[in-house]
């Protein structure tokens, strides 16, 4: 049995669950390619053009898999990954979405995540799943293994391993004297997909800038942060953002922003973290992300950004964070 | 202290009636115009969706007005809406305007915080006005609505063009006068058989649903005035979601835990799972509904990146496939221009005209 699994937006940060969850009930896992050019231009010509770029790019990561010839392909319905908080509504659609828009696609499991309640439900979800596939011990075995993989994979996280090494084997060697400390937020999805973020993550390491990711945070503390909110945050990614850039402000010389063009939740955090850190006094840049996204302008914002901070830091005048 | 309410179609009519009632200053926001577009899109942030601008538009036309106390709605998500008034909150105050932002959360969000907003807001005149206050405006956008759905009927019936716009402005104007459940019951029943006596041309026009976003759908200046000019072109529209549904259905009863969306989903079965924020789950509900009932198309219109609209619209097209019903999507944002809404318009209304022909001359044969 070939199991499909499309490399974008939660595969980020759940895989390690996901890959160990099939593997166990004896399934082999494919993982679509990764993005490319060809399965972005795929899905921005078949999804409805309002679309925000990361569901774009999962449509083109579906097909990749329907031309892998698998005989399901795992598109989870993600309502609720944490009590009384959402994700997105394109989330809570993107089975329909997919279905409806993807021709010739094998049949799509698609459990229902639903946390919001408590986590019973998510758990009933994935056994519920694997009894199509293999009696209930070995389900209930390959739950516990996922768990632990997705443990295993949320410790290194927090010790400071970077998500490609973790995911893709890359090596993402971090540098010793660093001239610059950076908050890097944004969804993993977009962050860690080289594609659509033009390889901002591996640019910023490549030179010399120590980035420092939400996911690294203990979720302790991006609580800590983000109840300080004058209302509580229900979109969970929304939260994560808030909460790391409250606990970041004050650790970096500078926040850069990654937001994905058509990003509902993100039109909203955004702006909030933009009008936090200007009141601070932090310098943010924020990087807007499409299907027309030119590398050299990305670059040359951020060398711009860099140089900016470095002279900042040099001439230790309290030049203004925004240029005002 | 003044307070202020955001424009969304003709609410302002009950929310006003409310206010008053309950021993307060109102000042009603200017209608929105260009000029609220403007501010709205120059102080909010870019990406964010319409109605949040034309919020900003109107809470900053209001507070040159005078006013002190902005109330706005909460929510629990997942569509953005619950967010708006936090985010306004600060780009008001980066813009150093010191009004307050009263914001009503939903009682299973804070409900001590509601009750204390409440208990404030109903502080003036005590219990028994903000009860009364209750009834008069839930009369009143009872009766709005009634006469706005009566337009949809007389416009396209109507042989002056125009004679129902007309009638239904002043019998609004009527409406927001009248201080007594009575006497808004008997502006409403005059106003009703008046525009009724207009309606006499007998054809028998095209029917057309609308469904989509509710603001894009009730606010005529986001979608330039989109039931007006289907009435002109000869349609009669259908509105498939309206204040009082949603007030009963979203703000009373979903937050008593009694609100269930069963039939929802069992029109939407096979294209939708269920709810996905919003009215997603609405739009391709009625869609279903309005197929089956035989009407001659459906407008689908939203705001510019509205996240349940663009799921609804994802699965819309394979509706109109599978049901042999044309559906046209619009999307509004602060750059729709009128004219290119119009020919579009039109050019549907041609099309389905064209398509009911052809299918009545098929059934002739």
């Amino acid at each position: 049995m070939r199991i499909g699994i499309p490399r974008a937006l939660y595969y980020y940060n759940y895989s390690p669950f996901w890959i160990r969850f099939w593997e166990t009930l004896g399934c082999e896992v494919v993982l679509s390619s990764e993005s490319s050019k060809s399965i972005m231009d795929w899905g921005v010509a078949h999804a409805v053009d309002g679309t925000c770029l990361p569901v774009k790019v999962y449509y083109g990561h579906v097909y990749d898999l329907v031309t892998k010839n698998v005989d399901y392909i795992f598109v989870p319905q993600l309502i609720s990954v944490w009590k009384k908080e959402y994700i997105c509504p394109k989330f809570m659609g993107l089975p329909d979405m997919v279905r409806w828009n993807i021709p010739n696609a094998p049949p799509i499991l698609a459990p229902v995540i639903d946390g919001r309640k408590s986590g019973y439900q998510i758990f009933c979800a994935y056994i519920d799943l694997g009894r199509k596939f293999a009696p209930l011990y070995k389900v209930l075995q390959a739950y516990r293994n996922g768990l632990q993989a997705q443990h295993q994979f949320e410790e290194s996280l927090a010790q400071g391993v970077p998500l490609p090494t973790l995911l893709q084997g890359e090596k993402c060697q971090a540098s010793n004297t660093p001239r610059l400390k950076l908050g890097l937020l944004g969804h993993e999805y977009l962050i860690y997909d080289k594609m659509i973020s033009m390889g901002v993550f591996h640019y910023l390491q490549a030179h010399n800038c120590q980035v420092l990711t939400s996911e690294q945070i203990k979720t302790s503390i991006i609580f800590q942060h983000s109840s300080k909110l004058p209302k509580r945050m229900f979109w969970t990614s929304g939260r994560q953002i808030l909460g790391a850039a409250g606990h970041l402000c004050n650790q970096v010389d500078g926040l850069i922003s990654l937001v994905a063009f058509g990003c509902g939740t993100d039109s909203l955090t955004t702006d909030l973290v933009q009008r936090y850190s200007r009141r601070q006094d932090i310098p943010h840049l924020l990087l807007s992300l499409d299907e027309h996204t030119g590398e050299a302008g990305l670059i040359t914002r951020l060398e711009a950004f860099i140089d900016m901070l470095e002279r900042r830091i040099l001439s230790e005048i309290d030049s203004s964070a925004h240029g005002e | 202290m003044k307070l202020t309410v955001p424009h969304m179609g003709n609410s302002y009519i009950a929310l006003e009636a409310l206010l008053l009632e309950m021993g307060h200053e109102v000042v009603v926001p200017p209608a929105s115009t260009k000029k609220t577009l403007n501010l709205g899109t120059k102080y909010s942030p870019e990406s964010a969706c319409l109605p949040l601008k034309i919020n900003i538009g109107n809470f900053l036309e209001a507070i040159e007005l005078g006013a002190e106390g902005i109330i706005m709605a909460g929510g629990s998500g997942p569509c953005r809406f619950g967010y708006y008034a936090q985010v306004q909150r600060e780009i008001l105050k980066d813009l150093g305007h010191e009004a307050e932002v009263i914001v009503l959360e939903p009682p299973n969000e804070n409900f001590a915080q509601l009750r204390l907003q409440i208990q404030r807001l109903f502080a003036l005149k005590g219990m028994r006005s903000f009860w009364r206050g209750l009834q008069l405006a839930w009369e009143k956008i009872q009766a709005v609505e009634e006469l706005e759905s009566v337009a949809h009927y007389t416009r396209p019936r109507e042989i002056v063009t125009g004679n129902t716009s007309h009638l239904l402005a002043n019998s609004l104007a009527q409406l927001r006068k009248a201080s007594s459940v009575l006497d808004i019951r008997r502006t409403l029943q005059i106003n009703r058989d008046a525009m009724l006596e207009m309606a006499i041309n007998e054809t028998k026009p095209l029917r057309i649903g609308i469904v989509g976003e509710i603001y894009t759908v009730l606010e005529p200046f986001v979608n330039l005035d989109l039931e007006e000019r289907l009435g002109h072109l000869g349609v009669e529209v259908n509105r498939t979601v309206n204040l009082v549904e949603w007030i009963r259905d979203h703000l009373v009863l979903s937050s008593l835990r009694l609100y269930k969306n069963d039939h929802l989903r069992k029109l939407a079965h096979g294209y939708l799972r269920g709810f996905v924020g919003g009215h997603g789950l609405e739009s391709v509900a009625h869609t279903v509904m309005l197929a089956q009932q035989k009407f001659d198309g459906v407008i689908h219109i939203l705001p510019f990146t509205c996240m349940p609209e663009i799921v609804a619209q994802s699965v819309l097209r394979h509706v109109s496939a599978d049901y042999h019903i044309p559906i046209l999507s619009l999307v509004v944002d602060e750059h729709t221009g009128e004219t290119g809404f119009q020919t579009r318009l039109e050019a549907f209304v041609d099309l389905i005209g064209q398509k009911t022909e052809a299918s009545l001359n098929v059934e002739a044969k």
